[in-house]
């Protein structure tokens, strides 16, 4: 397996110069996953952005309701290495899969090592957090097309409007 | 009702983000600007290529809905960031921000940051640290009021809406705005 094309495949990593995606390639960990295995659950620690390079892989909720699949070259949890929070999904491999795995341990071994490759990477996932940062807005300005005294929950339209 | 969803106080120092006396004095060393109350600091669309900390007073982020109000999205305090974006990307300002009261900010603009980055500065790290976890934070905490409004636009019931807007409220905050303010010289 090509770590290196596989990383600079990745959405978020597109950007960076083939010389730091080489670095990144040697810290991140592969895991393999046999068929019905978790790769997280809910209420696990949510602490690294993982890279699906072969298999596929069920995400589901609570209710064990299917919510979406990730299949080779998709990506999950650009957040988690920059700042760790907790599943609130799970992730189960349906057939025989292996992973990338970025976490916090890994991207503070790239920043010991080669802390140019580092922090370009960090700016590679906080840019995507960025992205996704900025839609999440425009969603929320979507949700805004009626005035905000139509907001019912007194709670949240106190929070919308919570202009000093 | 509105005191269960007041922001709780930041209940832990900075874990993941270590400031030392070189940190301490890179932040002293940064340019001041002032702002009276009511001014604008940046503009929603302006281009943006500084980055600032809140070293006096509060700012006040928005952004404006399409019926024409200020959609509150934050009150950054001493020791907050604003205009992280800048840091990370070339993407104009997402918000308006404006000075609640006098103000005063510490201005460090990208270039900077990015060359400190390329000399290996420990400073820097911190700092784009603090950057990429304000816009983690934020991410989560719009996602969440996309949640919990989008459920009351379609009918939820009020104790759905609670514990969706739970969420919201209840996010640590940037952990560097914590740590700042205990040792942010007054000015």
């Amino acid at each position: 397996m090509n770590l290196v094309s596989l990383l600079a495949r990745c959405p978020p990593f597109t950007d960076l110069p083939l010389r730091a995606v080489a670095d990144l390639s040697r810290v991140v960990e592969l895991q393999a996953l046999e068929t019905g295995e978790r790769l997280f659950w809910l209420n696990d620690p949510s602490e690294r952005f993982h890279l699906l390079a072969s298999g596929a892989l069920q995400l589901v909720d609570a209710s064990r309701n299917l919510i979406g699949t990730v299949e080779p070259g998709g990506f999950l949890g650009v957040t988690a290495p920059l700042l760790p929070a907790t599943h609130t999904i799970g992730a189960v491999a349906v057939e025989p899969s292996r992973v990338l795995g970025l976490g916090r341990a890994q991207l503070g071994r790239l920043w010991e090592q080669v802390p140019p490759a580092a922090a370009l990477v960090e700016i590679a996932l906080a840019g995507w957090v960025a992205r996704d940062l900025g839609r999440a807005g425009d969603e929320l300005m979507g949700l805004c097309d009626q005035p905000l005294r139509t907001v019912r929950h007194p709670a949240l339209r106190a929070i919308l409007r919570a202009v000093e | 009702m509105h005191r269960l969803f007041r922001s709780k106080p930041l209940s832990m120092a900075a874990r993941n983000i270590q400031l030392g006396e070189p940190e301490k004095r890179f932040i002293a060393s940064l340019p001041r600007r002032e702002y009276g109350s009511g001014a604008p600091v940046f503009h929603e669309g302006d281009p943006g290529t500084e980055l600032m900390l809140v070293v006096r007073g509060r700012v006040q982020l928005t952004r404006r809905t399409a019926a024409g109000e200020d959609l509150a999205l934050g009150l950054v305090g001493v020791g907050g960031v604003i205009g992280e974006l800048a840091a990370l990307t070339d993407a104009p300002r997402t918000a308006t921000a404006r000075a609640v009261g006098d103000v005063r900010v510490a201005v460090l603009e990208r270039r900077a940051l990015l060359e400190a980055m390329a000399t290996r500065d420990p400073v820097a790290r911190a700092l784009l640290r603090a950057c990429a976890q304000v816009v983690v934070h934020r991410l989560r905490r719009t996602r969440d009021l996309v949640s919990a409004l989008r459920a009351e636009r379609e009918g939820a019931s009020p104790e759905q809406v609670d514990q969706l807007l739970m969420r919201a409220v209840t996010r640590e905050e940037g952990l560097l705005i914590d740590y700042l303010h205990q040792w942010m010289p007054a000015e």
